[in-house]
């Protein structure tokens, strides 16, 4: 037999992942939180990364703008980092992160949430072809 | 498989039974499926009269969960409202949403709570430690300015 | 279910009967004498025995549990004269006290039936034919509704998730209540049992279970993983360690493992600390040191300290302090002094630098220090913990009480051992209570490194006479666990079988009696604070004032530090040196040869 169930709407869900952000995820070097309280529609987040082990992101703290517009979590919210980083997946000049590189957004599914993005990428910072790449000072901003 | 058969055509009747009963019932109060979504609700609650929110319109939106009614909906207010148990996301704060759930409850009553808890707001048990602390310290100016907060956001554009 | 543990419930209920005047007072004749039959004819020779040896503790295993479980609900449901299942709710309440569930009853039944709700008129239910299911609204025929004391009717389908989510949220299904927000009424596990899946059903009993035991004063668990044992501890009288069934050995106030003869605070801070540092002490655990002469890696693959390097260095050196074996043995008055932490290098030709880096590193050194010898005592423990287990041929031993628990059949090992020196079999006892000596002497020597990290530097003779008793003990274990574990194999391996084996009994036989001595000595004097040093005549203020003195002068401090007198250290010296006298014979002969 198959039965869908009606999926938890946008607003619920990013309440879910409001309360799951305020208790601090995991190890805590991944967190995330509302940009503006005041937002009834709770569209800008800003993300944290702390670099990976191992890595030429080691100890470096990554602030990343997560906008989850309407459409989320139908669709993935739009990703860019704040400070300045080299990786791969990230446009030099804007700092967007192209979902075209980067497999979680380009084969969304709205059980994703923002945690998973944030996880994926402090992953792809230790992936062999971002490990090592010469990095911006800390500090900078795009 | 039988069981989850069994369970889901339990489960429907449910809602739109509450549907209907709260259309009917409460006044002040109303509640319709969302189209695509027959478990979202769209709420609107009228401000109970001598009470600082009288005159407003308040929109809410609700969700039954899939485990209701073993579990309580899920309610916001979408309007904003100056309440010491309501914050600014508009999430509330009342026991039959939390622990005190129980599934005999309904979506008609869980809305009568909550038109009641603007009637009767509790300072002593906040969520809106700011708004909690006016209202303790100087009550007046509190409802003041929940007063003008309705004018403001819930005039019923 | 033996007769022991019943001897056992009737006393508990008994306790419980007579606890107080109210109690006695609703306490029939009959019952009472019941009682007291039950327990004469059930004890037999050998629980009395069994009793009396033992100890304030019992353990119990699941169907102890459900017995003593069932026997107070039994006693509740007739003292009070209400249903079984009231009488579980009730005790659940009340945390398995029957006498606290009997006083709060006679004292208030009507608030108490309210707390708990039992409601004590069951509500006439309408003769209707159709009843609404108060949460689904749908209309159901009588016998698919069923309800609670209360009367408020909900179909079957809806009882069943109800009670799904309770038990899916843990423990709180224990106290479930009519689905009706406003009602009190309980609902109990007969219910449950009607209403619920099987599967809940289970989890349901299982919550009860852990209910019985966990809610529970005077019962905890095992902590051990996957032991399903658990103790119920008398309070008053004798330490807090325990020994359950499954051989593990814990703490009943702080369910740590055993810990005797140091507190629960210290072995607390201890474990704080470890785990603070636990980062830093990663590389400790490594079981690997390069041989302090050749520099090969060395891996300790066996209990005791002593070490030798393989062919062709040889060098026999201590793991604990990478020094020569041989300073620690006869030559230098056969003083064992690794237990000592010392600042180390202290005379060394140092420059400034070096010194400031050291000192620096300081508090991480002595934490260290202590440590690493708590850690290698444990894995010692373990190593020796698994020899003792071959040699008893059985998994299950009492490793605490030290209470000898030879298996019938003898291990393999002991049966070789028999052939080769025709012995007979009840000859070879030695070499397993040698084995449990050495298993109980490294968990005390253990703890006594958290002890000794947490007294204070101040305390000077304190801590001298706590660093001797400590030593005699440690060297004492070294030599019992080296004779167990190296000399006993040439008696299993060696063609052909030595003839001496007689000799090798005497030894092995005089090590464990002597390492028993020292170790009481050590225990006592842990458990009574060290207070000999304050009452052995006003030798403390002495010892305290040569601060550094005769502790921090001795190089490395291995070993010579009573036989450096020297001026100003003299008078505290003797006090210390009568100190011995007291502790042990044995170490006031060796500083009389020093």
């Amino acid at each position: 037999m198959s039965f869908s169930f009606p999926s938890v709407p946008r607003n619920f869900r990013l309440l879910e992942e409001l309360e799951r952000g305020e208790k601090g995820i995991g190890d805590g070097t991944v967190s995330y939180g509302m940009d503006d309280g005041d937002d009834i529609y709770m569209r800008s987040w800003t993300g944290t990364i702390i670099g990976p082990h191992n890595s030429v992101h080691e100890g470096r703290i990554y602030q990343l703008k997560l906008f989850c517009d309407k459409d989320y979590p139908e669709k993935p919210p739009s990703v860019r980092f704040h400070s300045r980083v080299n990786m791969t997946c990230v446009n030099h000049e804007t700092g967007v992160v192209e979902p075209k590189k980067f497999g979680i957004l380009a084969n969304w599914q709205r059980e994703y949430t923002m945690e998973d993005i944030l996880t994926q990428l402090k992953k792809e910072m230790a992936a062999p072809h971002n490990r090592k790449l010469v990095q911006p000072p800390e500090g900078t901003y795009f | 498989m039988v069981f989850i058969v069994r369970y889901v055509v339990r489960l429907k009747p449910k809602p739109v039974g509450d549907f209907l009963l709260c259309v009917g019932t409460a006044p002040g109060i109303s509640a319709s499926p969302s189209e695509e979504n027959m478990r979202y609700f769209n709420v609107m609650i009228l401000g109970p009269s001598q009470s600082p929110y009288e005159g407003g319109v308040f929109k809410l939106e609700l969700f039954l969960p899939e485990e209701y009614p073993m579990a309580a909906p899920k309610v916001r207010f979408l309007t904003k409202i100056y309440h010491p148990n309501i914050d600014k996301l508009g999430r509330i704060c009342l026991d039959i949403l939390k622990d005190k759930w129980s599934p005999a409850l309904q979506i008609r009553t869980v809305l009568l709570s909550i038109q009641a808890l603007l009637s009767a707001p509790n300072p002593d048990d906040p969520l809106s430690e700011n708004v909690a602390k006016h209202w303790k310290t100087n009550e007046a100016e509190a409802v003041e300015t929940a007063k003008e907060w309705t004018q403001l956001y819930a005039s019923g554009t | 279910m033996d007769s022991e543990d019943d001897m056992h419930d009737a006393n508990s209920v008994d306790d419980d009967y007579y606890s107080g005047d109210t109690a006695a007072d609703y306490c029939s004749d009959d019952d009472c004498g019941d009682y007291e039959f039950m327990d004469h004819d059930f004890e037999d020779p050998h629980d009395i025995v069994a009793k009396h040896q033992q100890k304030n503790y019992v353990v119990l295993n699941e169907a102890d549990i459900c017995q003593r479980q069932e026997d107070d609900i039994t006693t509740v449901s007739t003292v009070l004269s209400i249903p079984r299942v009231a009488a579980s709710i009730l005790l659940c309440h009340y945390h398995w006290s029957v006498s606290n569930v009997h006083e709060a009853w006679f004292a208030d039944e009507d608030r108490i039936r309210k707390t708990v709700g039992l409601l004590e008129r069951p509500v006439q239910f309408s003769i209707a034919k159709l009843l609404t299911c108060g949460i689904c609204f749908e209309s159901y025929p009588l016998d698919r509704i069923s309800t609670a004391a209360c009367g408020h009717p909900f179909c079957s389908t809806c009882w069943k998730s109800y009670m799904r989510t309770s038990i899916d949220g843990g423990p709180g299904c224990l106290m479930l209540r009519c689905p009706d927000p406003s009602c009190s009424a309980a609902v109990g596990q007969d219910m449950i049992s009607r209403l619920a899946s099987d599967d809940d059903k289970g989890k349901y009993a299982r919550y009860l279970l852990r209910s019985y035991i966990e809610d529970n004063r005077k019962t905890k668990w095992c902590p051990a993983p996957g032991c399903e044992y658990a103790v119920e501890f008398v309070v008053g009288g004798g330490g807090y360690d325990v020994a359950c069934s499954c051989s593990y050995g814990f703490c009943w106030n702080c369910t740590e493992e055993a810990h005797r003869p140091v507190d629960c605070s210290t072995v607390a801070k201890w474990i704080m600390k470890n785990s603070a540092e636990s980062e830093n002490m990663n590389w400790i655990l490594a079981n690997s040191k390069p041989c302090p002469k050749c520099k090969r890696p060395i891996e300790k693959n066996q209990g005791c300290m002593h070490m030798t390097c393989t062919p062709p260095c040889k060098f026999e050196f201590c793991w604990l302090c990478l020094g020569a074996w041989t300073d620690h043995g006869e030559r230098t008055g056969g003083f064992y002094a690794c237990n000592r932490y010392e600042a180390a290098k202290q005379e060394g030709a140092y420059d400034e630098t070096e010194r400031r880096r050291e000192m620096a590193k300081n508090s991480l050194e002595r934490y260290t220090h202590y440590y690493e010898r708590w850690a290698t005592n444990q894995s010692s423990r373990q190593k020796a913990l698994a020899d003792l287990h071959q040699m008893q041929n059985v998994h299950l031993c009492n490793s605490l009480s030290l209470s000898l628990s030879l298996s019938l059949s003898l291990s393999p090992q002991l049966e070789k051992l028999s052939d080769r020196q025709s012995q007979p079999e009840s000859q070879l006892k030695f070499i397993i209570e040698a084995w449990l000596q050495i298993v109980e002497c490294r968990r005390v020597l253990k703890w006594t490194y958290a002890y000794g990290y947490y007294l204070s530097e101040d305390e000077h003779a304190k801590r001298q006479f706590f660093e001797y008793l400590q030593g005699e003990a440690e060297a004492g274990l070294e030599r019992l666990h080296q004779c167990a574990e190296k000399d006993l194999q040439n008696y299993l391996t060696a063609e052909p079988p030595p003839n001496d084996f007689n000799d090798f009994r005497t030894k092995l036989a005089g090590l464990t009696s002597v390492t028993r001595n020292y170790f009481e000595n050590l225990v006592r004097a842990l458990e009574n604070g060290l207070s000999d040093v304050d009452t052995q005549g006003g030798c403390s203020k002495t010892a305290a004032s040569s601060k550094g003195g005769a502790g921090g002068k001795g190089k490395s401090g291995r070993g010579k530090a009573a036989s450096k007198t020297g001026g100003p250290n003299d008078d505290s010296q003797r006090q210390i040196a009568n100190l011995f006298l007291f502790a042990s014979p044995l170490g006031w002969l060796l500083l009389q040869k020093l």
